[in-house]
């Protein structure tokens, strides 16, 4: 039975994952001038758009989830020591407000069959040596234009080896790094809990260097996939927040002001900027003349584009 | 995507929804540790390889070089007597000087039996030469008449003999001539190779044919080549659309042999003028064989197709016989039979004027690569197989059963 089990879920995974992830690469260099790295740039930005839908909605969680943060604070004042009411009640606003507490998580999952999935085809895909070339040919489409003649691929582009990590082990991790980092940074909403601001600077940083110390032993066609991936929901996260979440301070929480509006989707309310303080914490509402013009400029950037869209509404 | 998007997640000292997400926040930890995993898993390491155990028979000897690197003499018909008798010799150098992945079948001459090997992550090969009456307590060392190259470039492909010259093409592009009784290089040829990325692709993974002084090999530019052996020199080049590992045949004035653009060619010797091609749906890996009139051949689709040496353009296959599995390893003829491995393990025998299956095909289930070997007719004839576990075996085809069985393994 769990031979058969495990026969079943790699069948599933050759045949839904694998199989169609080789191919596309091999298209993609087919008709990108037999430029794997090319190929693979393209693949992470088809990737990235055919899961733009998780991506969108998954800003419109952590928005939510966000403007969620001082009623959440409330209820644990509210409820400190029982644990099983403060557990109900927040389920109870959860619903209310139509947050789904692990949507978040749907897009970052879906990046880990991609990632395990790019690395076994980019093996696969530029065989070094005779069994792997054969494996491949057993992995490619017959119907699929070009795929069997573009065979074999060259793993060049740049100074990279695509099938091997980066010779000068030091450009590609940086880049998995900082373009990590960055995006993590651009997406991060500022927390009213002190305990979730911790673990958000450690995420912040942790996954930075995880992620660059493991581009140094792992091809680097996976790495590439990495920084393009990362610049690609940059520019995407970009038209939603603008730059300022780059240089918020990690520190920076929310504070109560959503009793006026409890429209946990309503998209300019929960922003979080607005109703930011200095780095005194959730209660501390004096703010240093620094963040204040950042505030400030942010509030005028969102006011812009509220300008922005009414007149293209009013067009 | 955000990673930090896990810690918004609201909090509390030890609400239920919250141990949950928690837990769920372990996810992307443990699905990073899958990868790494998966990236140490033997089958994902880049470069790795283990040879397909290739062999030659000669004299009713069978050569072999083993997935441990070494090399094996064995009697083919005490074997079949006794299979625990053992190899005649061993070749076992040191961890130091081990040979690496052997895939092309050796070549045998009246004295010395050769083989090619590869260092596929040193992006090297070897090139050995050994006695075939090299002493049998001596398994490490080589002997005064013995000798051993090393080469640029790793040796995928089978060495030829053509008039006391060695043949063999390297994965550096190039093909070698050796002088076979002293190993000294007498010349080099280099393949033009196809401009990929910011190098070239040159590889030459098939084993060179040699007939009228010329020897023919494919490389992985998609050329076929014919160079003289005299004096290294092309004599001509042909493209194909695809990269060609399959070994040429050459049957009377022609060379026969498929490319990755799923076509089989037959070109004139002389002047590479198309004879005739024919167009299949998988790749060509495995080289033709003829008996002079008719040319079998088996693509990577699993089809077994039989031509006629001199077939027209268009004209279809005198038969096909559909395998179901890939076939790699270069089918061997016997008698009037076509013994054909596929690489599923699947061992056919075919009528040569029909294609039909003239017995229930075995299925060893162990993948079969290399070329077959065949020595003998009627009730001695015998097909001689290794697979990539490093089992060789000795089939029977009278009796249709496996003879015997050796496991070069340590």
């Amino acid at each position: 039975m769990e031979y058969i089990l495990a026969n079943l879920f790699t069948d599933i995974w050759n045949q839904g994952i694998l199989r169609p992830m080789i191919n596309s690469l091999v298209f993609l260099y087919s008709v990108l001038f037999s430029n794997m790295g090319l190929s693979i740039i393209a693949f992470t930005i088809i990737i990235r758009v055919l899961t733009t839908p998780l991506t969108l909605r998954q800003i419109r969680q952590m928005r939510a989830m966000t403007a969620l943060q001082p009623k959440m604070q409330k209820l644990r004042d509210k409820y400190k020591g029982d644990s099983k009411r403060l557990s109900q009640e927040t389920m109870k606003m959860y619903r209310e407000a139509g947050v789904n507490p692990i949507g978040c998580l749907g897009p970052l999952l879906i990046q880990f069959p991609i990632w395990i999935g790019l690395f076994q085809a980019l093996v696969q895909t530029l065989p070094t040596n005779p069994d792997r070339l054969v494996a491949l040919s057993e992995k490619l489409y017959s119907w699929v234009p070009n795929v069997h003649e573009a065979i074999p691929l060259s793993s060049d582009f740049l100074w990279l080896n695509l099938a091997e990590p980066d010779p000068t082990n030091i450009v590609m991790p940086l880049l998995v790094g900082a373009s990590t980092w960055v995006q993590q940074k651009m997406t991060s909403m500022p927390s009213a809990d002190p305990r979730q601001q911790s673990t958000q600077s450690m995420m912040l940083w942790m996954m930075p260097i995880m992620l660059g110390l493991l581009s140094m032993t792992f091809p680097s066609g996976l790495a590439l996939y990495w920084v393009v991936s990362n610049v690609v929901g940059v520019f995407t996260q970009y038209p939603i927040t603008g730059w300022e979440p780059l240089f918020r301070k990690s520190s920076q929480p929310v504070t109560d002001d959503t009793d006026k509006d409890d429209d946990a989707e309503g998209e300019e309310n929960s922003q979080p900027e607005e109703e930011t303080t200095d780095d005194g914490g959730p209660t501390d509402k004096s703010s240093n003349g620094k963040n204040r013009r950042r505030s400030n400029r942010s509030r005028n950037a969102r006011a812009r584009r509220r300008a922005r869209r009414g007149r293209s509404r009013s067009n | 995507m955000s990673i930090s998007s896990v810690s918004s997640f609201p909090t509390s000292p030890k609400p239920a929804a919250s141990r949950k997400l928690r837990l769920l926040s372990l996810v992307p930890a443990i699905a990073l540790l899958a990868l790494a995993l998966a990236a140490c898993a033997p089958g994902n390491v880049i470069g790795t390889a283990e040879g397909w155990t290739p062999v030659t028979a000669s004299d009713g000897v069978v050569y072999t070089g083993t997935r441990d690197g070494n090399v094996l003499a064995l009697n083919a018909q005490e074997m079949d007597r006794d299979e625990r008798i053992g190899p005649i010799w061993e070749y076992k150098p040191r961890e130091e000087n081990r040979l690496g992945s052997i895939f092309g079948p050796p070549a045998v001459s009246d004295t010395h039996v050769y083989l090619g090997s590869a260092h596929t992550d040193e992006e090297t090969g070897r090139l050995l030469a050994l006695s075939r009456n090299r002493q049998a307590d001596n398994r490490s060392q080589l002997q005064q008449d013995e000798w051993e190259k090393t080469i640029e470039g790793a040796l995928v492909g089978g060495p030829v003999l053509a008039d006391g010259r060695l043949i063999i093409g390297s994965e550096d592009g190039r093909l070698y001539c050796f002088d076979a009784a002293t190993g000294d290089r007498l010349w080099t040829f280099q393949t033009q190779g196809l401009l990929m990325g910011l190098g070239k692709e040159r590889r030459i993974w098939s084993t060179p044919a040699i007939a009228n002084g010329v020897a023919y090999f494919g490389a992985m530019d998609g050329y076929m080549y014919a160079v003289s052996i005299e004096s290294g020199q092309e004599v001509w080049k042909f493209k194909t659309e695809g990269a060609i590992v399959s070994n040429p045949l050459v049957v009377g004035n022609a060379v026969i042999f498929g490319s990755f653009d799923r076509n089989l060619y037959a070109l004139n010797a002389s002047n590479a003028a198309v004879l005739w091609t024919y167009s299949s749906d998988g790749w060509w890996w495995a080289g033709p064989v003829s008996d002079g009139e008719t040319v079998y051949a088996a693509d990577m689709g699993g089809q077994v197709l039989a031509f006629p040496v001199d077939r027209r353009d268009g004209d279809p296959p005198l038969w096909t016989h559909e395998i179901g599995y890939i076939v790699n390893a270069t089918p061997v003829l016997v008698d009037d039979k076509l013994v054909v491995a596929a690489k599923s393990g699947l061992v056919s025998v075919l009528d040569v004027d029909t294609g039909t299956a003239e017995e229930v095909p075995l299925d060893l289930e162990k993948d079969i690569r290399a070329s077959l070997a065949a020595s003998g007719s009627g009730e001695l004839a015998r097909v001689y197989f290794g697979d990539v576990d490093g089992v060789v075996r000795s089939l029977d085809v009278d009796r249709w059963r496996v003879s015997w069985t050796l496991e070069t393994r340590e």
